[in-house]
């Protein structure tokens, strides 16, 4: 089998396309995009040192990652909405199992810091993809 | 220069590869038996006892592979177990062969998105053979 892991990257964006819907706007990796006058998302997929966890005759390769997903607001306003939204994205993707992808624990919304006129959090959604070697 | 890789060791058991394998050890030894004669004083002297030999087996568990099927039943089941040939492959063609016993299944469910595991230790009853083609 071919490598497939832009696969499991748009597996995951599209999951976040279907289930945040219009919740707020989305910035997309390599997009160009216009930040609203309201709260948006920007998700990323950090790749890990991959590692081979089955030999022969299975042979299953696993690839370690993190979809970091940064939520900016307006300040000004407090934290709630924005740690509303990281709620929401916590549950999304909370211990999902998915096109060849196994997603743990993702961790509570990191402290929210202003920067650049925005509030911003970010939840990190830890998961493993699996590969098998053909 | 050896050549071989962990990543081409595979596991045969009766036949069958053994299904989501990880990866398998070895172990032979002889112990030591004392030969030093009475009175001797310039040093000890030793030969050693017949081979003895136990090994390791890890792979994701699955009693759906039949390899896999075969080792658990040897210790989940009660009745006296039919030893098999087990060949601790190098390669397709160099190989470490023995029958063997199963004399432990460790069965691991760690929390996470870990697959869940199992480990067998084992019994070589008999002789082992190595084949070096």
């Amino acid at each position: 089998m071919a490598s497939a892991l832009k696969t499991a990257e748009g597996a995951i964006m599209a999951r976040i396309n279907t289930e945040w819907a219009s919740a707020t706007e989305i910035a997309w990796p390599g997009r160009r995009f216009t930040k609203p006058d309201a709260s948006w998302i920007r998700p990323a997929v950090i790749w890990g040192d991959g590692f081979m966890q089955t030999a022969g005759p299975t042979n299953r390769n696993q690839i370690p990652g993190v979809l970091k997903i940064q939520v900016f607001g307006k300040p000004g306003n407090g934290e709630g909405e924005i740690k509303g939204y990281a709620d929401s994205i916590r549950d999304i993707f909370n211990r999902v199992e998915f096109s060849g992808l196994r997603f743990d624990a993702p961790s509570g919304p990191k402290p929210a810091v202003e920067r650049n006129d925005w509030l911003q959090t970010v939840v990190d959604c830890p998961f493993i993809f699996e590969e098998v070697v053909s | 220069m050896a050549t071989l890789r962990g990543s081409d060791g595979t596991l045969q058991y009766d036949s069958n590869a053994v299904g989501e394998f990880q990866d398998w050890e070895l172990d032979i030894s002889r112990e030591e038996i004392e030969t030093t004669a009475s009175g001797v004083t310039s040093g000890k002297t030793f030969t050693l006892d017949i081979p003895g030999t136990t090994g390791r087996i890890r792979a994701n568990c699955d009693y759906g592979d039949t390899a896999q099927a075969a080792l658990l039943d040897q210790v989940v089941d009660g009745a006296v177990p039919t030893p098999a040939t087990a060949q601790f492959r190098c390669s397709a063609t160099k190989y470490f062969s023995g029958s063997i016993l199963v004399t432990n299944a460790r069965i691991v469910s760690q929390r996470g998105p870990n697959n869940i595991t199992v480990e067998f230790s084992v019994r070589v009853t008999g002789a082992v053979t190595v084949t070096w083609s």
